[in-house]
């Protein structure tokens, strides 16, 4: 009960964190994907159901917050969440390089993912997805990933 | 023992029907009981966009007070001195006001339209969609209606930014100007034509209009919302054209229009209620 009760509180947090950074910190429209971060990070030290769970469930909030595709970010995020637990005890996840990789890796698919689902059901050309926010978001992603990594591995340790 | 595959299975069923409820939620395109959950959703996740802007609103007024008080004392000797030394300089003051109030009267654009115009604050914002979405802080308790236009000041002037797309009870979604989606009846101020605004999904427009030898449209010229448009006024600036080029239509032309306000800083709009549904601002 303590365990669900955190969670949701944690997932409430991670939900808001990504709306502050995004609205108020973003520079030119760039800032690092925190759901996303988050939905690696609890696939690789939770595994693939843990993953899984956690990109449906903050795909679906960001899908009704702020995206127009009703469903698009709830289907990326299940399955990156997915994959990525697959990799669970596979690797180094504690190694910097490992984790900035593997985030690198999941944004492009993500991105990958989305222009196909715009492509098969949205009005809107995929390619015109694609911008300079889209295509250096993963970048940043990546950077920032060991510092964020860090930071949900001191909340599962402490919890 | 059991027999590792059983392990691994019921992962991939709970995948396989999470992955069915999300493309049953793209294949629905919205139905009424889909829309009815979204918004059910949305009230359960509203708090975060709204704790989200109060830390925010709350670190930055903080912040500035905390600058306040340090710097009031050093102001408090400043102001003493000069107080002493200008006292003659009231009148100075005094028409620097009335200039004041006849630049916030030029400004102020919500006092022009009285009680149609309602001002929003941006809510939330996401990279993912950074020149296609924004949430405003007003909604159906405001008196916000879809399909009504959204502007923004840039540069004095209140300027096309989009159109409310979604309202909730407290907060609507706008469709940005820049959004694909987005399109609206233009005309080119100086060449005087009539041209299609559309978005472009980065910092720019496109706008189609009808190749003439008579008229010359050249960089730098203003766009601004036509008499055909039925959600803006005509005659609100929209952009400046950047580059003319051939489209794959002979008799068509594509310019590239650069749009009025700066979508990367924008954090106030304003939203114009249509006439007879008064703001409750």
């Amino acid at each position: 009960m303590k365990k669900i009760i955190i969670y949701t509180i944690a997932f409430f947090v991670v939900v808001s964190i990504h709306l502050i950074i995004n609205t108020y910190l973003a520079t030119f429209g760039i800032a690092p994907n925190i759901a996303l971060l988050a939905v690696i990070f609890l696939a690789v030290s939770k595994g693939s159901r843990m993953g899984m769970w956690a990109g449906f469930l903050l795909g679906l909030s960001l899908d009704v917050l702020l995206s127009d595709m009703f469903g698009s970010r709830t289907i990326a995020l299940t399955i990156i969440g997915y994959s990525a637990g697959l990799l669970r005890g596979e690797w180094d996840d504690s190694s910097g390089l490992n984790q900035a990789v593997l985030v690198l890796l999941c944004s492009f698919t993500y991105l990958t993912l989305l222009i196909i689902e715009y492509a098969i059901f949205s009005t809107i050309q995929a390619n015109l997805l694609l911008n300079h926010i889209t295509l250096l978001q993963p970048v940043l992603n990546a950077l920032i990933s060991p510092a964020i990594f860090w930071v949900f591995g001191r909340f599962i340790n402490n919890n | 023992m059991q027999n590792p595959s059983t392990i691994h299975s019921n992962p991939i069923k709970t995948l396989i029907v999470l992955l069915l409820i999300g493309f049953l939620l793209l294949a629905s395109h919205l139905t009424e009981k889909i829309v009815v959950m979204k918004k059910f959703m949305f009230y359960v996740l509203a708090p975060s966009a709204t704790s989200a802007s109060v830390v925010v609103n709350f670190s930055t007024k903080s912040f500035e007070g905390v600058k306040t008080i340090v710097a009031a004392r050093q102001e408090n000797i400043v102001l003493k001195e000069i107080i002493n030394k200008h006292l003659g300089s009231w009148v100075e003051l005094d028409q620097l006001r009335q200039e004041n109030a006849r630049l916030r009267e030029l400004v102020g654009f919500k006092s022009q339209l009285g009680n149609m115009a309602l001002s929003a604050q941006v809510l939330s914002r996401d990279s993912d969609g950074w020149f296609q979405w924004i949430t405003v802080n007003k909604g159906i308790k405001d008196g916000v209606i879809a399909d009504v236009a959204v502007l923004a000041i840039a540069n004095a002037q209140p300027c096309v930014l989009g159109r409310i797309y979604e309202v909730f009870e407290n907060s609507s979604k706008v469709i940005l100007i820049t959004n694909p989606l987005f399109s609206v009846p233009a005309k080119l101020k100086n060449a005087n034509r009539d041209a299609l605004i559309e978005g472009s999904n980065n910092g720019f427009l496109s706008a189609r209009f009808l190749k003439d030898e008579s008229v010359v449209v050249s960089c730098g010229d203003d766009v601004i919302t036509s008499a055909l448009s039925s959600v803006f006024p005509q005659g609100f600036r929209i952009g400046t054209i950047s580059s003319v080029q051939e489209s794959s239509e002979e008799s068509t032309l594509v310019a590239l229009v650069k749009p009025a306000i700066n979508l990367n800083t924008v954090s106030e709009t304003i939203i114009l209620l249509p006439k007879g549904n008064k703001s409750k601002d």
